[in-house]
């Protein structure tokens, strides 16, 4: 691409064509991605969405999510941020409930479509749309089960365990002093710590803390098939 | 009022920042309304305090005048003793400093998402502020356990190190990290403690006093001489980094016809008047080093009778242990008379010529110092020899070859230092950030003590209360002890770790056992904690010399951080300025800044990293706002640092940790009192401790602490026995959480009865002489009898031997061999437990040396060159074509470290980094004088403006530190963080390998590539473009809403040159 130069000398790029669904769906993902304290409320959010919402629907969804309870922001805020990355469309509608043509703001003032406002809804896009199948909890955790293979039978006994609300006491001495910490030493041979195995089923979507460490419902269905499969 | 159109669209999206522009400048935010002209009256009085400068660690004295409880004037202090009434730009700058659109004066909390390209902010109160990060960490801990929360801090700025260093352990976690510490002044202040216990050769640290003494009329008045004839700046550039204090000093001495000898590749100013200047290629000091070695060696101008009996150059080693031979391990039943704490080695006598025990303090041998031959069926040599064969390679020759500086001008150097009577060397920050790190300070620190360099009038390395030695106390004085974890070895005393060199085994196991090892509450099952805190701590096992500050190592906590492995850091406390102008390879911080859960940040400005990534900002005093703010001093002179102005809720940095870890903690405890468990990293799971303290477990009972080693999960330890409550330990150290606490036991020290006493009556409690500066109060002034002392190894210890040094031998360890033991197990840091050994690839192996001797899988003890892993020279390993010119970078007088870019007229005089270059380099890049011009190492790229000047080699770059906080102002229509765009620290190496014992990875000495470039977007270079930054009556939080927040208790800024007509600079609001 050619770049413009501007008469005082700085670097100016020149206007870039709409972005493909690739790459709206990659910055998408960096935002969601963006702060682990807010990772699962945007993929359920964005999953949410998929139906078109309210504004208060999803605030009120975004609010009684578990992990709402750790977040740093309002669910407006992080109803924005995938608004703002280009995940969900912002719908007006009318005092009918109808969405609002561009051709009816055509030619209007601000404070005149701003009358014509009388609340938003929300609707995944396709870039969301195509991010909350990447996030799935089930692709997640099926990458996670496959990258270290030592540690794949930790994962399922302690997604079994999590079927039953445990602190991080209980778990850790679970697991304190067994082989499989050594396995996964540092580069100073040290061997991990018990709670690896929690952050790494947090980021995959496997468990979820509400008081204690549980199981979410897609960890929960795929625990059941791995365990049916290996009965089979 | 008069209020400015705006539609209703435009006011919700106002609104969530309007919190914000209360809190903030008004350069970061939007607009409400417009606010009133307004303005103070005319000031009716002007008051001066004494203060100290903050611009930089160096702390000029100074007076500050004020107007209206505005600042107006700062100026140097005439009784200060090195200073001496000057003051230098960042010192004069604070006023762009204090009153910086870029100023938090609020509590802020991010109302956006991470980033800068849409930062919002939202103000919240003190009370929400601690709320919401007592929630954030003790929430985390709940969850993934003690091991989660981390902490950082720096040096510019906010001088936070102690809370900084003591938030994680009270905690239960082991994690802390600097961008400096170990790229900046740990190694050089550990190596100089390892080898004689005492202070080191840092210049820009205050280490480095002697040189200035007698510099002040009124001291030399008192008869206080100037002694220092002959100083070696290798590496320090104090007319830059230090301009009033140590710059000035050094105009003084070169005015008193002190000679000096400059090793930098850059041209200072100091290189400019030096004697002689060794303008020697980036990262090839060690060469240089050997190369005075050998010449020093070979031509016999070393102080003989100093190095037999003062240093460890006549003890036979062990080739195989790399430590010296005791007199028992060759002389079955041999008997010592010294104490057990001073140790008898052995030596070749020359009277008997027979290898003989070399007792502390003995005069019957006469000791080789050079010397090899068999000892108990091995080969061995004295370590005098070692250091000899080491250097044998390094001809100047062959130093002139590898460090760009001819033979002749090296040799003129070592002769003006050698053949002195008395000299110096002043060690600078370069080696620090290079992979010779710990070599360069032991050869620099090794070259005065074979010299006899050593507690001598005029030299860099003597010992005052001013330094590592502290006040004489009365009586013969003891036999001198070193311990080492934590500044001064603090962490030995309050937590019980460490082992004592120089009391002996059997003293160190006392102290142990006893209940409590140490003053911290808990006894045996807190020490086992704290022992385990060290040995979990991220990248330890291989660069042991990071305990000395109780730091982490910075790429294992960054590898963690992404991976997770060995355990996740995810909390974040950071107690400083701009870590992605700071730390190594910004990018790859970035790149993992998504993996952390909450980052809470406290300083006096919003930079890059608070734009980019901080969730909540405590806002912090700037210097002369807070009491006490510096306390270094200036040699035997003492000023208070009184809080003379206040903006906003600002506080002290020591409010907000102590506050947060009092909050944090009642939260944890309160969960363990409820039932639920706590994870500690270092023990397992723990229950219902409630506020005891923690229960009491013997060593001897526990197996594994009598053989694990690094077990953190094999301890096998019952968590019952460890019934432990936050804060752990003894807490955060440092400061207070109530200011009214700080200012009054400042104001104390002073002699004052009262704070307002002390602030009332400047004359008599703020200024350090009275009345016809003939009776200096000893409350400021030490007496320079009991100050400046010299040869104090000389003195009669209470045991009756000489008093020595606080090492092992009790000499001065040129061959140092505290780090082979470290090496092996963590000594003296770890113990009574001991950390694993270093790997097999940690260590150098010494190549072209005759005969061939090896350190692998140990920290060498003596100087050695190792060629930068990005080499400029053909044929070399790490020789890339692609890269052909090496660069390195340094400061400038504008600013220290990442502080004062924000400051207007600094920025005026130097918008953009300079990088300087030879005229022909440009000229075969095709650049001209001031082009733009990008640089690319193998990690990115950044761009600067050409600077020629023919003092540069044409191999080399040189560059400072940089970033642009303009790119977020609000003016932008792209904001971006300000560090991508002419940031070094975007080039810089921040992976393997690393220094040996420290861990220092690469920002200086690297090789790039250089083409043309272009101005970036958004940088500002034009004065006019820079009226942003400018203190104006509108740039406080004072906006529209001003009287709706008490406006009266905050003053409006105004300055005697402020024109009410101008159009408000402060966003318009």
């Amino acid at each position: 691409m050619m770049e413009a130069s501007q008469a005082d000398g700085t670097s100016s790029a020149a206007p870039k064509p709409p972005a493909g669904l690739e790459e709206r769906t990659s910055r998408l993902n960096k935002v969601v991605n963006r702060n682990p304290t807010h990772r699962e409320i945007h993929y359920k959010t964005l999953r949410y969405c998929l139906t078109q919402r309210l504004e208060h629907e999803v605030e009120e969804h975004i609010a009684s999510f578990p992990e709402f309870g750790y977040a740093s922001q309002s669910p407006y805020h992080l109803l924005s941020f995938l608004v703002e990355s280009g995940g969900i469309d912002v719908i007006e509608l009318d005092h009918d409930g109808l969405p609002i043509a561009p051709e009816r703001v055509s030619g209007l003032s601000e404070d005149e479509h701003d009358d014509l406002v009388a609340q938003y809804s929300y609707k995944t896009n396709d870039a969301g749309e195509r991010l909350v199948e990447q996030m799935s909890p089930k692709n997640r955790l099926e990458e996670l089960l496959g990258i270290v293979p030592d540690y794949y039978e930790t994962y399922i006994e302690v997604l079994g365990f999590l079927q039953e609300r445990h602190d991080l006491g209980s778990i850790d001495t679970l697991l304190r002093g067994r082989d499989v910490l050594m396995a996964g030493r540092d580069p100073d041979d040290r061997p991990i710590q018990p709670s690896v195995f929690i952050d790494k089923l947090e980021k995959a979507g496997g468990i979820y803390w509400e008081n204690g460490w549980l199981i979410t419902s897609e960890g929960k269905e795929l625990l059941d098939t791995l365990r049916e499969k290996k009965e089979d | 009022m008069q209020k400015v159109t705006m539609t209703r669209r435009s006011f919700v999206k106002s609104a969530t920042v309007a919190g914000a522009a209360l809190a903030l400048s008004t350069r970061l935010t939007g607009s409400l309304v417009e606010a009133d002209q307004a303005w103070a009256a005319t000031p009716t009085d002007r008051k001066m305090y004494v203060s100290i400068c903050h611009g930089c660690i160096q702390a000029c004295p100074c007076r500050v005048y004020v107007e209206d409880n505005i600042a107006v004037k700062i100026e140097g202090h005439p009784l200060a003793p090195t200073n001496l009434g000057s003051l230098c730009l960042k010192g004069l700058n604070q006023l762009h400093t204090m009153y910086s659109p870029r100023r938090v004066l609020y509590p802020l909390k991010r109302a956006g998402d991470r980033g800068a390209e849409n930062a919002k902010w939202e103000r919240i109160s003190w009370d929400d502020a601690i709320e919401l990060a007592a929630s954030k960490i003790a929430d985390a801990i709940e969850k993934y356990g003690t091991y989660s929360f981390f902490a950082s801090v720096g040096g510019g700025g906010a001088y936070s190190f102690m809370q900084a260093m003591t938030i994680p352990m009270a905690f239960g976690s082991p994690t802390v990290f600097e961008p400096g510490c170990a790229q900046c002044y740990l190694p050089r202040f550990s190596i100089a403690n390892y080898m004689y216990g005492g202070s080191d050769q840092s210049i820009a640290d205050c280490a480095v006093l002697e040189p200035f003494k007698g510099l002040s009329p009124y001291e030399a008045a008192r008869g206080v001489s100037q002694d220092t004839k002959v100083i070696v700046l290798w590496g320090a550039q104090p007319s830059v980094s230090q301009t009033a204090q140590s710059g000035r000093g050094m105009a003084e001495l070169r005015a008193k016809g002190c000679k000096t000898i400059v090793v930098d590749p850059n041209m200072s100013p100091d290189a400019v008047k030096a004697t002689v200047w060794l303008r020697v290629r980036p990262a090839t000091d060690g060469a240089l080093i050997l190369a005075w070695y050998r010449y020093i060696f070979e031509k016999k101008l070393y102080d003989e009778q100093f190095v037999k009996t003062w240093t460890n150059l006549p003890f036979v080693v062990d080739p195989d242990t790399h430590l010296p031979l005791y007199a028992r391990e060759v002389f079955p039943g041999y008997q010592q008379s010294t104490p057990a704490n001073t140790p008898a080695y052995v030596c070749f006598d020359l009277n008997t010529n027979a290898l003989q025990p070399l007792e502390y303090g003995s005069t019957s041998v006469n000791p080789e110092v050079f010397w090899k031959g068999e000892v108990n069926g091995k080969q061995c040599r004295t370590a005098g020899q070692i250091y000899k064969d080491t250097a044998e390679p390094y001809t100047l020759q062959k130093a002139a070859e590898i460090c760009w500086v001819p033979e002749e001008t090296i040799e003129e150097a070592i002769k003006i230092y050698a053949e002195a009577p008395v000299a110096g060397i002043a060690n600078g920050v370069p080696s620090d950030m290079q992979q010779i790190a710990s070599q360069v300070p032991l050869g620099c620190c090794g070259l005065d003590m074979i010299m006899g360099y050593v507690n001598k009038p005029g030299a860099t390395l003597t010992q005052n209360p001013g330094g590592m030695g502290g006040p004489a106390l009365p009586g013969p004085p003891p036999r001198p002890t070193t311990s080492f974890n934590g500044f001064g070895g603090m962490f030995n005393m309050v937590y019980g770790i460490g082992y004592v060199v120089g009391a002996t085994e059997e003293e160190n196991a006392a102290r142990i056992a006893a209940q409590p090892p140490g003053m911290m509450p808990g006894g045996q099952g807190a020490l086992y904690v704290m022992n385990q805190l060290l040995l979990d701590r991220l990248g330890m096992k291989n660069h042991k010399g990071l305990y000395q500050w109780a730091h982490s190592h910075i790429p294992s906590v960054l590898e963690a951080i992404k991976t997770g492995i060995p355990y996740k850091p995810r909390v974040w406390y950071d107690m400083s300025g701009n870590k992605l102008a700071m730390l190594g390879n910004a990018g790859s911080w970035y790149d993992a800044f998504k993996e952390v859960d909450f980052c809470i940040c406290q300083y006096p400005m919003l930079t890059s990293f608070q734009v980019e990534t901080a969730d909540l900002v405590f806002p912090l005093e700037e210097w002369l706002e807070a009491t006490g703010a510096s306390e270094f001093g200036q040699l035997n002179y003492r000023f208070p640092s009184p809080g003379i102005v206040h903006l906003g809720e600002t506080v002290p940095n020591s409010v907000p940790p102590q506050k947060v870890v009092n909050a944090a903690s009642k939260k944890l405890n309160d969960a363990l009192a409820a039932g639920r468990q706590i994870v500690f990293g270092a023990t397992g799971a723990v229950t219902g401790a409630g506020p005891a303290t923690p229960s009491q477990s013997s060593t001897a009972k526990d197996d594994e602490l009598q053989t694990s080693k690094n077990a953190t999960v094999y301890h096998g330890n019952d968590p019952a026995q460890f019934e432990l409550s936050f804060p752990f330990g003894m807490g955060l150290m440092g400061g207070s959480q109530e200011e009214s606490v700080i200012q009054q036991t400042h104001a104390a020290s002073f002699g004052a009865p009262s704070y307002q006493a002390f602030m009332d009556d400047v004359g008599t409690y703020q200024e350090p002489f009275g009345a016809g500066y003939d009776t200096p109060n000893p409350l400021f002034v030490t007496d320079p009898k009991a100050y400046w002392v010299y040869g104090q190894h000389l003195e009669t210890a209470a045991d009756g031997l000489p008093v020595g040094f606080g090492t092992e031998s009790r000499k001065c360890e040129v061959y140092c061999t505290l780090l082979v033991k470290m090496a092996k197990d963590g000594h003296p840091y770890c113990y009574p437990r001991a950390q694993e050994p270093v790997d097999i690839s940690i260590g150098q192996e010494i190549k072209d040396q005759n005969p061939s001797y090896e350190y692998v899988g140990t920290y060498s003890p003596i100087c050695q060159h190792i060629e930068p892993i990005e080499s400029p020279i053909e044929g070399e390993l790490g020789y890339d074509p692609e890269y052909p010119l090496v660069i390195t970078s340094g400061r400038v007088y504008y600013f220290h470290h990442g502080t004062m870019r924000h400051a207007a007229f600094a920025r005026e005089l130097y918008p953009v980094p300079d990088v300087r270059m030879h005229p022909k380099t440009a000229e075969k890049y095709g650049l001209k004088h001031m082009d733009w011009v990008e640089v690319t190492s193998r990690r990115g790229t950044i761009t600067g403006r050409v600077y020629t000047h023919a003092g540069m080699h044409e191999g080399v770059l040189w560059m400072e530190r940089f970033w642009n906080p303009e790119c977020f102002d609000s003016s932008q229509s792209h904001k971006t963080g300000g560090w991508r765009e002419c940031n070094i620290n975007v080039i810089t190496k921040n992976t393997a390998p690393y220094n040996e014992v420290f861990g220092s990875y690469t920002n200086r000495g690297f090789t790039v590539n250089i083409k043309p470039g272009k101005r970036p977007e958004g940088i500002w270079v034009q004065p006019k473009e820079f009226e942003p930054f400018l203190p104006t009556q509108n740039n406080q939080y004072v906006d529209g809403l001003g009287s709706a927040l008490k406006l009266e208790q905050t003053p409006i800024v105004k300055f005697s040159d402020w024109d009410p007509n101008a159009a408000p600079m402060g966003g318009g609001l």
